[in-house]
């Protein structure tokens, strides 16, 4: 009898208990939920977006719970073995299991991001597939940054990104500035490169008065940097003087004074060339714009800025685009290709 | 005012319950020095503070992420070694009793079998601390020198480093009082098996409560409504995200999953009650 009200006693007790702890678990979800907790968890609805083969994978990892970072280093790992075994196209679902499973590996986002934008596209059999390859990278990254917001390094690949494989400087410039803002695994402050990349990225825009501006803070923060004192003679004695007439309006002088100080010790320079095409394209003389980008795209074979801006103006004008021109992957030979698009568009020689 | 009967019956209940008392750690004392006599308990606690330095070496083939490497491997090494060894002494502990009969003995002096399941999970908590406790040091070193190698202050995240491992304990002190619970009516290896299986289900609760929330048919919605209320939630012990974000964690927290532990705590217990208290020798 005795042994039937302690059992009684101890079942009572034990539905009270698990009602209370159902209460708790609710509470220490939503702690969780709103106190930036959560990241133990698996995105479920992610899961969609994996290849069959690594869905596997993250599903083990999934149920290892705790041992989940340590599936997600290993994994890491075999895509580093498949990078050295010139895998790449194998690497990337991987790599995006591994990000899945570990949403905070910055190295993971970055690395795959550019594998993407840069190994991948430079494979691709057109450039249209390549540029397909770099809005992946491109992409991928910013879904990095929405995982880790307070890291500067993503927002330094994605402006790198910007920077070098598309040369989008405005855009570049845009996301190293919002870099600075963030803090590094330690919770320092960013490197010191970034005020210098901002700097770099106005000059080939060219915006030589935020460029000035940023060369001088990047002396504030580090005054005994060599680069920023280079940076700095070079602007004022080449760009600095046509730049002042281009902010009045004084297109004329501009170029002259550009031709003048630009000229006088270096024939050709991409800022030099991108500030020219500038002025040209403020005159509205649209053809002498065309032809002084494509003299940037024909000195430099990775100025992306200039093949854009040909196609951008090609198009504003109702011109026929040139062949083979792309603002990235543009294959090489194509020099005669120009040459006839030069004669019938634009009555001349290409430069 | 009380009668004599009162003072006599309040007296026999002190009595009573320091006896308890008394029963319950001669059996944890008992337990604590068991464990240690097993061999493969100091097997576990040798891998495990063996493969804690290997972090350093395997963290240079992750640059740029090699704290986050260190804290993976260190807390991985501790949680796998600390499972090990709670669920093989939690599924150990009674049918090795029973087989060797000493159980008998025990259960013949005045020691309740309540007192007898209390006085071993708490020898078993105890041996774990002290095991965690060891690896933890290792761990914590270990990170400090890392941070050093990295020009980084070696005491960076501290706090939160020892609030993970404290629930690191708490959560494998869950799955140990779990373990415990199912022996008392089932076998070593069985109970081994349902320990991980509960484990890895309990690392997937927040599939379940996904399943119960989204899926249309009410049936499976029950089920896993159940599942999710009944299975522990092993994410609510996981700290790692504050610790790659450098967030400090709130005390508040931490004492709400001690909350949350101790309520499943006394749950198994009442389960454990309820079983063994039917179970016939």
């Amino acid at each position: 009898m005795r042994l039937r009200w302690h059992r009684g006693l101890a079942l009572g007790l034990l539905v009270l208990f698990l009602v209370s702890l159902s209460a708790t678990q609710g509470r220490i979800a939503k702690v969780r939920q709103e106190g930036n907790y959560r990241g133990a968890g698996l995105p479920i609805e992610r899961l969609a977006e994996l290849p069959v083969q690594d869905l596997s994978l993250v599903t083990i990892g999934a149920i290892l719970g705790g041992f989940r970072s340590v599936v997600a280093n290993i994994l890491w790992l075999k895509c580093d073995e498949y990078w050295h075994q010139g895998r790449v196209f194998r690497l990337v679902p991987l790599a995006k299991a591994v990000v899945l499973l570990e949403p905070h590996f910055i190295e993971a986002w970055r690395i795959t991001a550019w594998h993407l934008a840069y190994n991948m596209s430079v494979e691709a059999p057109t450039p249209e597939k390549a540029r397909e390859y770099i809005e992946m990278g491109l992409k991928f990254l910013e879904e990095g940054i929405k995982w880790n917001p307070d890291r500067y390094e993503l927002f330094f690949e994605l402006g790198w990104t910007y920077y070098d494989k598309l040369n989008e400087y405005e855009k570049a410039a845009a996301i190293f500035q919002q870099a600075l803002q963030k803090k590094d695994e330690f919770g320092s402050r960013p490197p010191t490169y970034i005020w210098r990349m901002i700097a770099h990225a106005y000059e080939r825009y060219p915006r030589i008065d935020e460029a000035v501006r940023w060369w001088q803070i990047d002396a504030q923060v580090e005054p005994d940097h060599p680069v920023h004192r280079g940076a700095l003679q070079t602007i004022h004695e080449r760009y600095v003087r046509a730049w002042e007439h281009f902010e009045r309006g004084e297109l004329d002088e501009a170029m002259a004074a550009l031709l003048e100080d630009w000229q006088k010790d270096d024939p050709y320079d991409t800022i030099g060339m991108h500030f020219k095409a500038r002025i040209y394209e403020r005159k509205q003389d649209i053809d002498r714009a065309i032809e002084t980008w494509f003299e940037a795209a024909r000195h430099s074979a990775v100025d992306k800025l200039a093949r854009r801006r040909v196609i951008e103006l090609c198009r504003l004008t109702g011109r026929p685009l040139p062949q083979g021109i792309n603002d990235v992957g543009l294959p090489t030979e194509v020099r005669d290709e120009w040459d006839r698009w030069f004669q019938e568009n634009l009555g001349r020689h290409a430069p | 005012m009380a009668t004599a009967t009162q003072v006599q019956a309040e007296s026999k209940r002190g009595t009573l319950l320091l006896h308890s008392w008394r029963a319950i750690w001669a059996i944890t004392r008992g337990t604590f020095k068991d464990t240690w006599r097993q061999r493969i308990i100091l097997v576990l606690l040798v891998f495990g503070m063996a493969v804690l330095p290997a972090s350093l070496i395997f963290s240079w083939l992750s640059a740029g992420e090699e704290i986050k490497f260190v804290i993976d491997t260190g807390l991985g090494t501790i949680l796998l070694f600390g499972l090990l060894m709670g669920i093989f002494m939690a599924a150990s502990m009674i049918p090795l009793e029973i087989e060797h009969r000493t159980i008998f003995t025990i259960l013949s002096k005045p020691v309740r079998r309540f007192e007898f399941v209390l006085g071993k999970f708490l020898g078993i908590a105890l041996t774990l601390l002290v095991n965690i406790l060891l690896m933890g040091v290792v761990f914590l070193v270990i990170y400090g020198v890392k941070q050093v190698m990295l020009n980084a202050p070696p005491f960076q995240n501290f706090v939160t480093l020892i609030q993970a491992l404290f629930l690191l304990y708490l959560q494998v002190m869950l799955i140990t009082t779990i373990a415990l619970t199912v022996s008392t009516v089932a076998s070593l290896w069985f109970n081994i098996i349902f320990s991980f299986f509960v484990y890895f289900v309990g690392n997937m609760s927040e599939v379940i409560h996904h399943i119960s929330t989204h899926t249309q048919v009410n049936a499976l919605r029950l089920l896993m409504g159940i599942f999710n209320a009944i299975v522990p939630h092993f994410e609510n012990f996981d700290l790692r995200q504050k610790l790659l974000l450098g967030d400090p964690v709130p005390w508040g927290y931490v004492a709400q999953v001690v909350g949350y532990t101790a309520q499943y705590v006394v749950v198994m217990f009442l389960i454990a009650y309820l079983l063994f208290n039917e179970r016939e020798f």
